[in-house]
């Protein structure tokens, strides 16, 4: 009887520690349909996958990456927005399943320790099963996408986008905005605006070994 | 709309439609990629009521994001995250009025003879040389303006691709490409907001609804109407842009229907109508790609990778060993995806970025074959496909050329890109470990958007779902367009010769109607 009394209340206890371990205490999400873990997650991996560095503007804990992957997020049809969320909760969840290295390795991804979640991610790029592999490399695609089309990186390496005024051409007078009626056209032919020619973005000098 | 715009009468949007809806047409076309928009407008010039339906939206250049993610979402199948099953990776097809076209680099290639003497001879067709399509070509090359690419819109990283080869002895030569007056911003991926790409909604199709086509973009054709050899029409629903979420019901009857909905939804759509135009069993199989793989090169000194056509170089010295190697580039933070490592090192690599240069190789992946089926829910394809052994091993091939062009340009770190192998090589001694490298498909980073031969041609019935012009076997009136129908890799950029098959095909149909 007492056994089976101890053996309930440890398994409960167990349950707790999962639970707890899995799913309290995040702090609220910063986007709209990013979950809390979610958040959590995008933010932990972001920060182990891109630390400050001189030559770059933000580190990855300042991009703003929970924002990033919630405007993406709406931005997928469901069942790209399912496989996106399956695969943040892979990476939040994982170490409950195969735990990180070192002391406390068994919580969840967003409360290891910074070294611990860089080294998980690492042993999930070096991994022999092309799944794993995989699936860090999705996870890198989402969160480069952010960090490295964050304007002030791209800025501070001499590669923001171009300032482009758009061009209007004739065909441009057939199609309104997405989501509007034909009747709601933006542009008339006063708008029409192709130069021809057009000018390069950068002015052309032939290299002195092909000049005269 | 404006009293100063030209008339839109003959086009439909999504707001557009408020309930089911019947229409008739002499041909419906479906699909408005290169190969659907060059049938319709050269029917509707013959005089034809043509109606051309596209399940995408149209996009203006205000409509077009620089944020690659957001991007893919919106022009992209599946936002970009469609793979096959067996091989991982990414498979680029475009949704949006204008198909693969809005999108693509816009590089026109026509394929060496011996390709076409390939596909004559092992697919028994006896009026697909070059030669025979030399016309066609020429057609379509004058209505777009086919051009090299003009060294002035080069950039540097184009250049350095051309030095290279120089430097080794290999041949190299501008893109020739479907744009008037490029300026070199690199961003053809994320739709030309200088409207300098001719794609086809605002070349082919303008000029079809000119010529009294009409259009009717956010249909999602769900399947083709028929019975005996006869096809009657299509039917499907009207689907919201970029949800998919599905609205009211159409119907269109046409005396002749062509499919150009691209190379996995055609057979998708016919395996949805009743297993239409099957007496071969050949529809969904037979799926062939030209599977790339990208090598970046570190340079010593600032490149300005952001100035230069998207993919403006481009060497062809190597396509009778099986591959091509061009120059690439896409928005930084998607070209960055590939940059290996994590923390400090990734960082550390990505603030060189302004000094990489990204190449790529394409293979004619003649041996890896795959197939393509249909689900139950959605018109979505399943595919299956796996990069054969002796196609990855060209692949790594093209790979060290790659490695030795960027040394021979002056690089001094070269990223291959291989799982199991190092990360990068700072000679072009190390890369040469690449020429005994046994690397498993399975090991290399590879993407394609070239995908052909699910409904291929055949001069015998009983081995191709099509006939040299493209009409089914089996039926009189049902017609395909689209790369489906190559029977085999073209080794080259698909889309000028799907441009010059549809128009070809286009010439016969005029009088068959
Ligand atoms: C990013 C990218 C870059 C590329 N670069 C190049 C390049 O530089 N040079 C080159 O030669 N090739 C390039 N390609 C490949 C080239 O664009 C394609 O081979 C070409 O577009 C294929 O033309 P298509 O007419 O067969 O089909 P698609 O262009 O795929 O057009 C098919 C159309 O049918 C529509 N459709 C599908 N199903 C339905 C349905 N059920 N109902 C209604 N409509 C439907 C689709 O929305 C689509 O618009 C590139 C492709 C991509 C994606
Ligand atoms: S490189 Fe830029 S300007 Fe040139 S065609 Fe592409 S998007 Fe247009």
């Amino acid at each position: 009887m007492l056994l089976g009394v101890t053996i309930v209340v440890l398994f409960l206890i167990f349950v707790g520690v999962l639970i707890k371990r899995a799913w309290w205490g995040y702090p609220p999400s910063a986007g709209q349909l990013l979950g809390r873990g979610e958040s959590a997650l995008v933010k932990a991996a972001g920060e182990a996958m891109f630390p400050p560095h001189p030559g770059l503007a933000v580190d990855g804990g300042q991009a703003e990456l929970a924002r990033y992957a919630d405007t993406y997020l709406q931005a997928l049809g469901t069942s790209q927005r399912r496989l996106i969320r399956a695969m943040f909760l892979l990476f939040e969840q994982g170490p409950l399943l195969f735990p990180a290295r070192g002391v406390g390795g068994f919580r969840r991804f967003s409360s290891l320790t910074p070294s611990q979640r860089l080294a998980y991610l690492e042993d999930w790029a070096q991994s022999r099963m092309l799944l794993r592999r995989v699936a860090l490399s999705a996870l890198k695609a989402v969160l480069i996408l952010g960090y490295f089309g964050h304007d002030e990186n791209l800025r501070a390496l001499g590669l923001e986008a171009w300032e482009i005024e758009p061009v209007i051409c004739e065909a441009d007078l057939l199609y309104p905005p997405i989501g509007e009626p034909r009747s709601a056209v933006r542009w008339t032919r006063s708008d029409l605006n192709v130069e021809t020619p057009r000018k390069p973005l950068r002015p052309f000098t032939k290299p002195a070994a092909e000049r005269g | 709309m404006n009293e100063a715009s030209p008339s839109n009468e003959s086009l439909r949007v999504f707001a557009d439609y408020d309930r089911d809806f019947v229409e008739e047409a002499d041909v419906v076309v479906v699909g408005s990629g290169p190969s659907g928009s060059v049938v319709t407008q050269q029917l509707a010039e013959a005089g034809h009521r043509v109606i051309l339906v596209e399940e995408g939206p149209p996009f203006t250049p205000s409509e077009f994001v620089q944020d690659s993610n957001l991007t893919m979402a919106r022009t992209l199948r599946e936002a970009g995250l469609r793979s096959p099953i067996g091989t991982f990776m990414p498979i680029l097809q475009a949704i949006c009025l204008g198909g693969g076209s809005l999108v693509n680099s816009a590089m026109c290639l026509r394929p060496p003879p011996f390709v076409f003497d390939d596909w004559c001879s092992r697919f028994e067709l006896s009026q697909t040389t070059r030669d025979d399509l030399e016309p066609h070509f020429d057609a379509v090359a004058k209505f777009l303006g086919i051009a090299p690419t003009p060294d002035d819109v080069q950039g540097k990283r184009n250049l350095l691709f051309r030095d290279g080869c120089r430097e080794l002895g290999y041949s190299s030569e501008p893109c020739e490409r479907n744009v008037q007056g490029c300026r070199g911003s690199g961003e053809c991926f994320s739709g030309c907001r200088s409207r300098a790409k001719q794609s086809m909604d605002i070349t082919y199709i303008p000029e079809a609804m000119r010529c009294g086509a009409r259009v009717l973009t956010s249909l999602q054709v769900n399947r083709v109407l028929g019975a005996g050899r006869r096809v009657w029409g299509v039917e499907g629903r009207v689907v919201e842009p970029f949800t998919g979420r599905p609205g009211a019901h159409f119907r269109i009857h046409a005396r002749v229907v062509v499919l150009a909905a691209g190379c996995m939804a055609t057979p998708v759509l016919l395996m949805r109508s009743g297993g239409l135009a099957n007496e071969s069993g050949q529809v969904g199989q037979n799926l062939q790609m030209h599977p790339g793989s990208t090598v970046a090169g570190r340079y010593p000194d600032f490149v300005d990778p952001l100035f230069g056509g998207t993919q403006s170089y481009q060497s062809l010295q190597f396509l009778r060993e099986g591959f091509k190697l061009e120059t690439m580039w896409s928005p930084p933070a998607a070209q960055a995806v590939r940059t290996p490592g994590l923390g400090e090192d990734l960082v550390d690599r990505l603030s060189n970025f302004n000094r990489t240069v990204v190449w790529d190789g394409i293979v004619g992946a003649n041996r890896s074959l795959g197939r393509v089926s249909a689900r139950f829910d959605s018109m979505d394809p399943v595919i299956r496909w796996r990069l054969h052994p002796e196609d990855a091993g060209i692949l790594v091939r093209a790979i060290h050329e790659l490695c030795r062009i960027h040394f021979a340009a002056g690089a001094d770190r070269v990223f291959p890109g291989i799982a199991g192998l190092p990360e990068h090589f700072d000679s072009v001694e190390e890369a040469d470990v690449l020429r005994d490298a046994s690397v498993a498909p399975g090991d290399l980073t590879v993407a394609s958007s070239h995908l052909f031969c699910t409904t291929r041609m055949h001069g015998d019935a009983k081995q191709g779902v099509v006939d040299e012009w493209g009409k089914c076997y089996g039926l009189d009136n049902l017609y395909i367009a689209d790369t489906g129908i190559f029977p085999a890799c073209p080794s080259v950029n698909p889309m000028f010769t799907a441009l010059a098959l549809a128009h070809r095909q286009a010439h016969a149909l005029k009088d068959r109607v």
